[in-house]
């Protein structure tokens, strides 16, 4: 019989498959660590920063309406402010861009998670038009506004101001001095100037938009 | 006699093999038994346990970021009178244990019984909520009860049975 | 003289018992190992990306002012067919507009759809807006 000789390989045969066996659980451990390094979906960071681009894009103290971002409001943003408009923020670090300008900064969270939002942003501008008016004129100010500053002439004797049908000033003695109308942000408006004549200096604020995209980075 | 098959076994005396196969097949279970117990040993001495913590500790991680966003979420919008109950989903358990989620301040912090987990989140609450109070004890019913008070809104986390107590007369639900 | 019969049996069987044994473990443990290393589903982390596109889209649709007649843009164009169809261009350039370059849409008005087929295979984001005439559903993925 063989019997003998397999008796020697089989001991030689178990060694090589034991050192075989050893290997292939190395390899499953050092996968196995990959793979839950792979699996840490950064909850917290998250969280943080879906919080931080929505009460950006929604707060008061940033928007002039939700998904309407304020320019006016962004330069003077720091840190601070934003720790308190998103409590999860505080503690890590943190960017937030709208388009390409980086509005917040703190520490470096590059590899982080980053959160996008398309917004617009608005920036306020005023036009100024200075115009003659008698009974009965119209004007249409070209751009929505939310408001429109009047200046009446020291002697003007206009009477009633309408928009767009509306009655919005009247003053049977004679409108004078500058005076301020709320308008409709979704019409465009037409001033309507009658019961007498003057001259008018028109200030309308107009907000300019553009599209932009919010970004915030956040990081550990 | 001779033989003619030539097998080699022929040619050695009996005395002269290495090991018998009783002796062989002996060692070589003694020598897988010893293998399995060392690499057992190493396994769940060292490699599993770490692994359980690990994983552990990421779901503490989104436990209490989800029951966060289940709390932010429940806070009803502005009205006169508030009463509000709103049902959690939190795991059993955390790598075999019972654990606690309280509230530190304005943050929500999950106690774990291995020193290594643990979890914390702050609270992202309107200026309405006056206070936020209540702990969670894992395996009950976890509840969101939010009440009107005089200076705002109570943020309460309790059970559903206490809730469901304190509903004189509704029976539980 | 014939040959004993176990002569002929000491020709099998030379592979090692172990060897069989081992490999069948080696094989085990290789497919233990696949089950994480191929990975975990992926978590909703890009569907709610999307989502939040799909709802800025809408905000912004909805808030704008229409370019004729009507409260909003989106409520203009769906008050009748005739409306949508001389409106759908103008939606069309203006989500086109407002989306980042990566993405591609789809809105799904009462009386027509404007935009790219939607894809069986890749996470899309959604979302609806009640208008008088009925539900506006826009629907945003990656390209």
């Amino acid at each position: 019989m063989t019997a003998d000789d397999r008796g020697q390989a089989n001991l030689v045969a178990l060694a090589v498959a034991l050192v075989a066996l050893v290997s292939a659980t190395t390899l499953g451990v050092v996968v196995a660590d990959g793979a839950l390094a792979d699996a840490d979906r950064d909850p917290d960071d998250r969280r943080a920063a879906t919080t931080v681009a929505d009460r950006f894009v929604t707060a008061e103290a940033t928007t002039v309406r939700p998904n309407v971002i304020d320019a006016d409001a962004l330069p003077s943003f720091t840190p601070a402010r934003l720790d308190a408009l998103a409590p999860p923020v505080q503690g890590h670090d943190v960017r937030v861009r709208v388009g390409e300008t980086v509005v917040v900064d703190r520490g470096n969270p590059t590899g982080g998670v980053t959160v996008r939002r398309v917004v617009l942003v608005a920036s306020k501008t005023d036009r100024t038009r200075e115009f003659d008016v008698a009974d009965g004129t119209e004007v249409t100010l070209p751009r929505r506004s939310p408001r429109v500053d009047l200046a009446f002439s020291a002697n003007s004797t206009v009477t009633t101001v309408r928009a767009n049908g509306r009655v919005v000033l009247h003053d049977p003695d004679g409108l004078d001095e500058t005076r301020t109308v709320a308008l409709s942000r979704y019409e465009t408006t037409t001033l309507a100037f009658s019961g007498g004549s003057g001259a008018v200096s028109a200030t309308s604020y107009p907000r300019q938009t553009r599209k932009a995209t919010l970004e915030a980075t956040v990081g550990d | 006699m001779r033989r003619f098959d030539g097998r080699p076994s022929d040619r050695l005396a009996a005395d002269r093999r290495a090991l018998t196969p009783a002796i062989g097949k002996a060692l070589e279970v003694g020598v897988v038994v010893i293998f399995v117990g060392v690499l057992s040993t190493s396994l769940y001495g060292g490699f599993v346990p770490e692994y359980r913590t690990a994983v552990g500790d990421e779901v503490a991680d989104r436990t209490v970021v989800s029951a966060a966003e289940r709390i932010e979420a429940a806070v009803p919008p502005a009205a006169r009178e508030v009463r509000s109950v709103t049902r959690v989903d939190l795991p059993t358990s955390i790598r075999g244990a019972n654990y606690r989620v309280v509230v530190d301040g304005r943050a929500l912090v999950l106690e774990h019984p291995a020193s290594d987990i643990s979890a914390q989140t702050r609270l992202a609450l309107p200026g309405r909520v006056a206070v936020i109070t209540g702990t969670w004890e894992s395996g009950a019913d976890p509840v969101v009860l939010i009440e009107d008070s005089p200076d705002g809104l109570v943020v309460r986390l309790t059970d559903r049975r206490a809730v469901a107590d304190g509903l004189d007369g509704e029976g539980s639900a | 003289m014939t040959e004993p019969p176990a002569n002929r049996g000491a020709d099998r069987g030379q592979l090692s018992l172990s060897v069989v044994e081992a490999g069948v473990g080696v094989l085990f443990l290789f497919a233990v190992t696949t089950t994480f290393a191929l990975g975990l589903p992926d978590a909703g982390a890009q569907e709610a990306q999307l989502d939040a596109y799909a709802e800025d889209t809408a905000a912004v649709l909805s808030r704008e002012p229409p370019r004729h007649g009507g409260a909003t843009r989106l409520s203009e164009m769906t008050r009748s067919r005739a409306a949508f169809e001389r409106e759908h261009d103008a939606l069309e350039r203006r989500v086109t507009r407002i989306l980042p370059e990566n993405l591609m849409y789809r809105v799904v008005t009462p009386h027509g759809a404007v935009g790219f087929q939607r894809p069986t295979n890749a996470p899309t984001g959604r979302t609806t807006v009640p208008t008088l005439s009925g539900r506006v559903t826009i629907w945003v993925w990656y390209a």
